[in-house]
């Protein structure tokens, strides 16, 4: 059987990388518009999208746009395939009826 | 890691609803630039309509054909933003709209002659019918836009008298911009 991955596991990012990977490949979300999707805070979405960052699975650019600090958020190749495998170890789980 | 069903079942149904969020908000962010440039034609159209009204047809044929040279070049333009599943509802709803001015030739074409203040009614009727029915699927904003304007739409064309270009130049054209700006508010930008 195919192994969870513990990182994306977290409720919130799995959340953050189901909604990245909604994203085309090379097109990335607003931090401020993913705050919103995922009804979360600031703080609480900086520190889970920092924890993705460091595995890889996502990357982050921050930018200004006139004197406005921008961040944008889009998901790696890794972490699309990592998340892809995460989804595909919690349907097994559900086919197979039981734990693992 | 160990995982039992039930939470296996609710990780699933959190994915599945910031997916559903999330599309819906890509949806929004582009379909605000549409309305807004819709509104805008709409707006334009109507306003030279009321000042010149004798070429009126000509300016909207004009309008008409930018509104759509415009609608596919952003629609393209979109191609590297979205997936592959959301450009084919892109391009169905482009379709869409040829199929619903394809309808409004027909009927014009065979129940006519009509007045030029019954086609500033009709035309607005049919695309807000094309609003509705791409409302059933892609969100309720687009089927309480559709009604709305539909509404105010044959409201103005008894009660507006000569005022009804400039009636539906704020009705339809300002409906569809203030639509387009609330949407872009709520939607994500690419």
């Amino acid at each position: 059987m195919n192994d969870g991955d513990p990182i994306i596991h977290q409720a919130t990012r799995l959340k953050i990388m189901a909604s990245l990977s909604k994203l085309a490949p090379d097109a990335s979300i607003d931090f401020t518009r993913l705050k919103s999707i995922l009804e979360t805070t600031d703080g609480n979405l900086g520190t889970h999208l920092d924890a993705l960052d460091k595995a890889g699975y996502i990357a982050i650019d921050k930018m200004f746009e006139g004197r406005k600090p921008r961040t944008r958020v889009k998901a790696t190749s890794a972490g699309r395939r990592a998340f892809a495998g995460h989804v595909a170890y919690l349907r097994e789980i559900i086919d197979s009826g039981g734990s693992s | 890691m160990t995982l039992d069903r039930e939470s296996a079942v609710t990780s699933l149904t959190a994915i599945e609803l910031a997916e559903r969020r999330t599309s819906q908000a890509i949806l929004y962010g582009i379909a605000s630039s549409f309305l807004i440039m819709w509104g805008g034609v709409t707006a334009a159209g109507y306003l030279l309509g009321q000042a010149w009204p004798r070429h009126a047809s000509t300016v909207w044929a004009v309008l008409m054909v930018m509104g759509f040279a415009v609608t596919i070049a952003m629609t393209r333009r979109n191609r590297g933003d979205l997936t592959g599943r959301q450009m084919t509802l892109g391009w169905r709803l482009v379709l869409a709209q040829f199929a619903l001015i394809g309808f409004g030739v027909s009927v014009v074409t065979t129940l006519g002659p009509f007045t030029g203040r019954q086609l500033d009614a009709f035309w607005p009727l049919v695309f807000m019918l094309g609003y509705v029915l791409a409302g059933i699927w892609v969100g309720r904003f687009f089927v309480l836009s559709g009604v709305v304007i539909a509404v105010l739409t044959i409201a103005g064309f008894w009660w507006s008298g000569p005022w009804f270009p400039l009636w539906m130049a704020v009705v339809n054209g300002g409906g569809l911009l203030l639509g387009g700006f609330w949407l872009r508010s709520q939607g994500a930008s690419l």
